[in-house]
Order: C-alpha cells, then sequence, then structure tokens
C-alpha cells in the first residue's frame, strides 16, 4: 500500500473539487456530469491506506456538500463508509482492467446515490419524485463508469501508483 | 479498536437525530462559510474554464456574430417602434388617470459554482442579504426564468434552477391561456404538468409565469414546449417544455428585488 503526504491528498481532491463545480457544467449531457471527486476517492481508497482514505472521503465529501443543495454531511458519510469499505476488501475484488474500473465507478456511484437519497430523507429534504430520482442515478452511474478509466489512470500518472502493485 | 467503532456509529447517529430534528438551514450554515473561503479560487477557476469554453467554440461564435448583428438591425427597426407604441399608451393612460406601474429594481449577479451532484440543480451566484436578496427572490437572465433564491448569506445566494427536481412554478401557455405548473426534472428539460385532455397545445408554444402565486410575477418567459405526453395515468395532458435559458452556458444573471 501506497502513503501519500496530506498536502498531496488535500491538493488533488480539492483541485478535482473545483474541476467538478467549475467545469463540468460544460461537459454534463442531457443535465447529467460524471462524479470525479466520487472517483479520486474509489482510487485513493483502492491504493493507500485507512488514514489516507479518511482524509480523502472527508475533504471530497465536505466540498461535494459545499457545493450542492443537500443536507449537510450527507456526501461526507457516503464518501467515508464507501472509502472504508472499499480500503477493507482492497485486493478482493479490484483488477486493473477497464471494465473492472468502470463497474467500481457504476456501483459506488448507485450506492452513494441511494446514501444521500436516504439521508437526504431523514432531512425531510427530497429529490423530487421517485422515478426522476431512479432516472439520474442509472444515467449518472452510466457517465462515471465510462469517464473512470481516465480518471484512474490521470490520478494513478499525478500520484505514481499502480494499482496492480499497490497491494 | 472496539470503543472506536462505537464511538463513530454514535457520531453518525447523532448526526442523522440532529439532522431530523433541526431546520435545515442551521444545518446547512457551514456551507457558505466554506464557499466564501473558496470564493476567490473558485471564480478564478471558472473564468479559466469560461474561457477554455469560448477558446473551443470561437468557430461557432463567429456564426452566432453575424446572426446577432442582423438580428440587432431587425430589432432595432422594431424598438422604434415600440417606442412610437409607448409614447401612445403613456398618452392614453394619463387620459384614463392609470397610475404607471413601477418596475422592480433588477441586481446583477455572477455565477460563482454550480451543484456539484446530479440530483439538485442550483448554482451559487455572488450578490446575498447585503445586496437585499432573502429566500424566494426570483432570478431570470435575459432569455428567460431561471429560477428562486433557495438560500442566502451575507454576500453570496444559492439559486435552485427551475430544472431542480423541487422546483415548481405556475405557469400558463402564452398562446391559448391554459394554465399549469412547470416541474424540474433535473435534466435540461421540464414538465409542464395538470393539463386537461382538451388542451389546446402545439409544440413550440410559449410557457410563461402565470402570476398566481406569491413568488414570481407575471409574464417571465419559463420557456417552449418540445413534446405533448399522456401523462402515465391518462388522466391529464403533459408537455415536456425546454428553457429558454441555456443553464450550461449561463454566466451572470438578475434578481428581481
Amino acid at each position: 500500500m501506497h502513503r501519500i503526504s496530506n498536502a498531496t491528498i488535500m491538493m488533488i481532491v480539492i483541485c478535482a473539487g473545483f474541476i467538478q463545480v467549475t467545469a463540468f457544467g460544460y461537459i454534463e449531457i442531457a443535465g447529467i456530469k460524471p462524479d470525479i471527486l466520487l472517483l479520486i476517492v474509489i482510487f485513493i481508497s483502492l491504493s493507500c491506506q485507512k488514514s489516507e482514505t479518511i482524509k480523502a472521503a472527508l475533504i471530497a465529501g465536505i466540498i461535494k456538500d459545499v457545493a450542492s443543495s443537500s443536507v449537510f454531511g450527507s456526501y461526507m458519510l457516503s464518501f467515508l463508509v464507501l472509502g472504508l469499505f472499499l480500503n477493507y476488501h482492497q485486493r478482493k475484488f479490484y483488477k486493473e482492467k477497464i471494465f473492472t474500473q468502470a463497474l467500481f465507478g457504476f456501483c459506488s456511484y448507485i450506492f452513494m446515490a441511494i446514501f444521500v437519497f436516504g439521508f437526504n430523507s431523514i432531512a425531510h429534504r427530497g429529490f423530487g419524485p421517485f422515478y426522476i430520482f431512479f432516472n439520474i442515478v442509472v444515467k449518472g452511474a452510466l457517465y462515471t463508469a465510462v469517464v473512470s478509466p481516465l480518471v484512474f489512470f490521470v490520478t494513478s500518472k499525478i500520484l505514481r501508483i499502480r494499482l496492480a502493485h499497490a497491494g | 479498536m472496539k470503543i472506536k467503532k462505537f464511538i463513530a456509529g454514535l457520531v453518525v447517529i447523532l448526526y442523522a437525530a440532529l439532522i431530523y430534528f433541526s431546520p435545515p438551514r442551521y444545518i446547512d450554515k457551514p456551507k457558505f462559510l466554506f464557499l466564501r473561503i473558496a470564493k476567490l479560487p473558485l471564480t478564478l477557476t471558472h473564468a479559466f474554464f469560461r474561457n477554455i469554453n469560448y477558446l473551443v467554440l470561437s468557430k461557432d461564435m463567429i456564426q452566432d456574430n453575424k446572426y446577432l448583428h442582423d438580428t440587432v438591425d431587425v430589432l432595432t427597426r422594431q424598438l422604434s417602434q415600440y417606442k412610437e407604441i409607448e409614447q401612445e399608451n403613456a398618452r392614453l393612460r394619463a387620459l384614463l388617470n392609470f397610475k404607471k406601474a413601477s418596475l422592480p429594481r433588477l441586481i446583477a449577479a455572477g455565477i460563482i459554482a454550480r451543484d456539484s451532484s446530479n440530483f439538485s440543480d442550483t448554482i451559487v451566484i455572488s450578490q446575498g442579504c447585503k445586496s437585499k436578496i432573502n429566500s424566494d427572490t426570483v432570478v431570470v437572465a435575459e432569455a428567460g426564468l431561471v429560477g428562486r433564491v433557495y438560500e442566502s448569506s451575507s454576500s453570496m445566494s444559492r439559486v435552485m434552477l427551475i430544472t431542480d427536481p423541487n422546483s415548481r412554478v405556475s405557469a400558463i401557455v402564452s398562446r391559448s391561456r391554459q394554465i399549469g405548473v412547470v416541474y424540474g426534472t433535473s435534466s435540461n428539460l421540464c414538465e409542464l404538468r395538470y393539463l386537461p385532455l382538451a388542451t389546446d397545445i402545439l409544440v413550440g408554444d410559449e410557457i410563461v409565469t402565470s402570476g398566481f402565486s406569491d413568488i414570481y410575477p407575471k409574464g417571465i418567459l419559463i420557456g417552449r414546449v418540445v413534446k405533448i405526453v399522456r401523462e402515465p395515468r391518462g388522466l391529464s395532458l403533459l408537455a415536456v417544455v425546454a428553457p429558454a435559458v441555456n443553464f450550461t452556458s449561463l454566466e451572470e444573471v438578475l434578481c428581481i428585488e
């Protein structure tokens, strides 16, 4: 497992966050954009240690919470739970193949969406009718899955980590 | 180790209880604090990507520029006609002793950040309570209705766009005066619902705000009908509406005080 400095984690997650809230409006398709912050958290939890996963999940979650209208803390908790789960089962499922990366992106997005939906329902803050929510989740998960190999590749180049050798 | 897990679980349960029992505006207070800290870098990043987008679209912009020049010529001619009509209107109003309707004050604001998730459609703008922008302030662009302010701090506000799944706008079909409600769908389209089956509505019809609410003034363009279908239960019609405002390229908005 790799070790990354706190500064590097902060830098990469904050940069990803800024791109997510400013640039992704230009690449959205039918109002749907991929979730780069989620993919960064997945990458770090698959390649780094638990402490780094927690730090990345917390920072990414705060950025996501601040820039969305959902209840504060919902993305932070979902990233934390997802990151810790992936970190714990790091080597069991993951293989460095495009299909596996896309599948991880897809499943993680669905998990995050259900978690955030549940958390916001507790706070009496819905996302409109369920069929609309379902529609968005499927499209969002697909788009995130499509870009996940690229994001994993770029992140691994920046951090100089290969997931296959991360363990 | 077990104690750590227990404490972590306890924190999550306590937080869930806190958000269940307290009003959302208190839970969301820290958001504006973070946004205030990140305001400058966010504005700079936004400007950077906007310029890149301009470069990418520069070819289309040359054609757009030509089209806009032609349109300006046509509109200038129309404007001179309207000025004549306005003067005539003023004279007739004076004859009838009508009071002049006071025009609302418009406050310009730039967009700092867009929603980071797909489940809601909001933007953060650079004006807040200091400029008398509070919850439910209506936000428009040159092309039409953008949405309404959802929450505001002293120098920033979060605007719920009309495409947000929680957005509802009382609307009217401009041509046939049929009333309905525009729902957001979180895609780039909205839905005009509760139209009777015999409604006179066509693809291309303009949808404007009806004024039958305390929030949105009458007559603001929402969008145009692109598709008409029966609602799943078959009791009424549903019109799919393309918003007049292109939210992707939106950079500045106007808040109606």
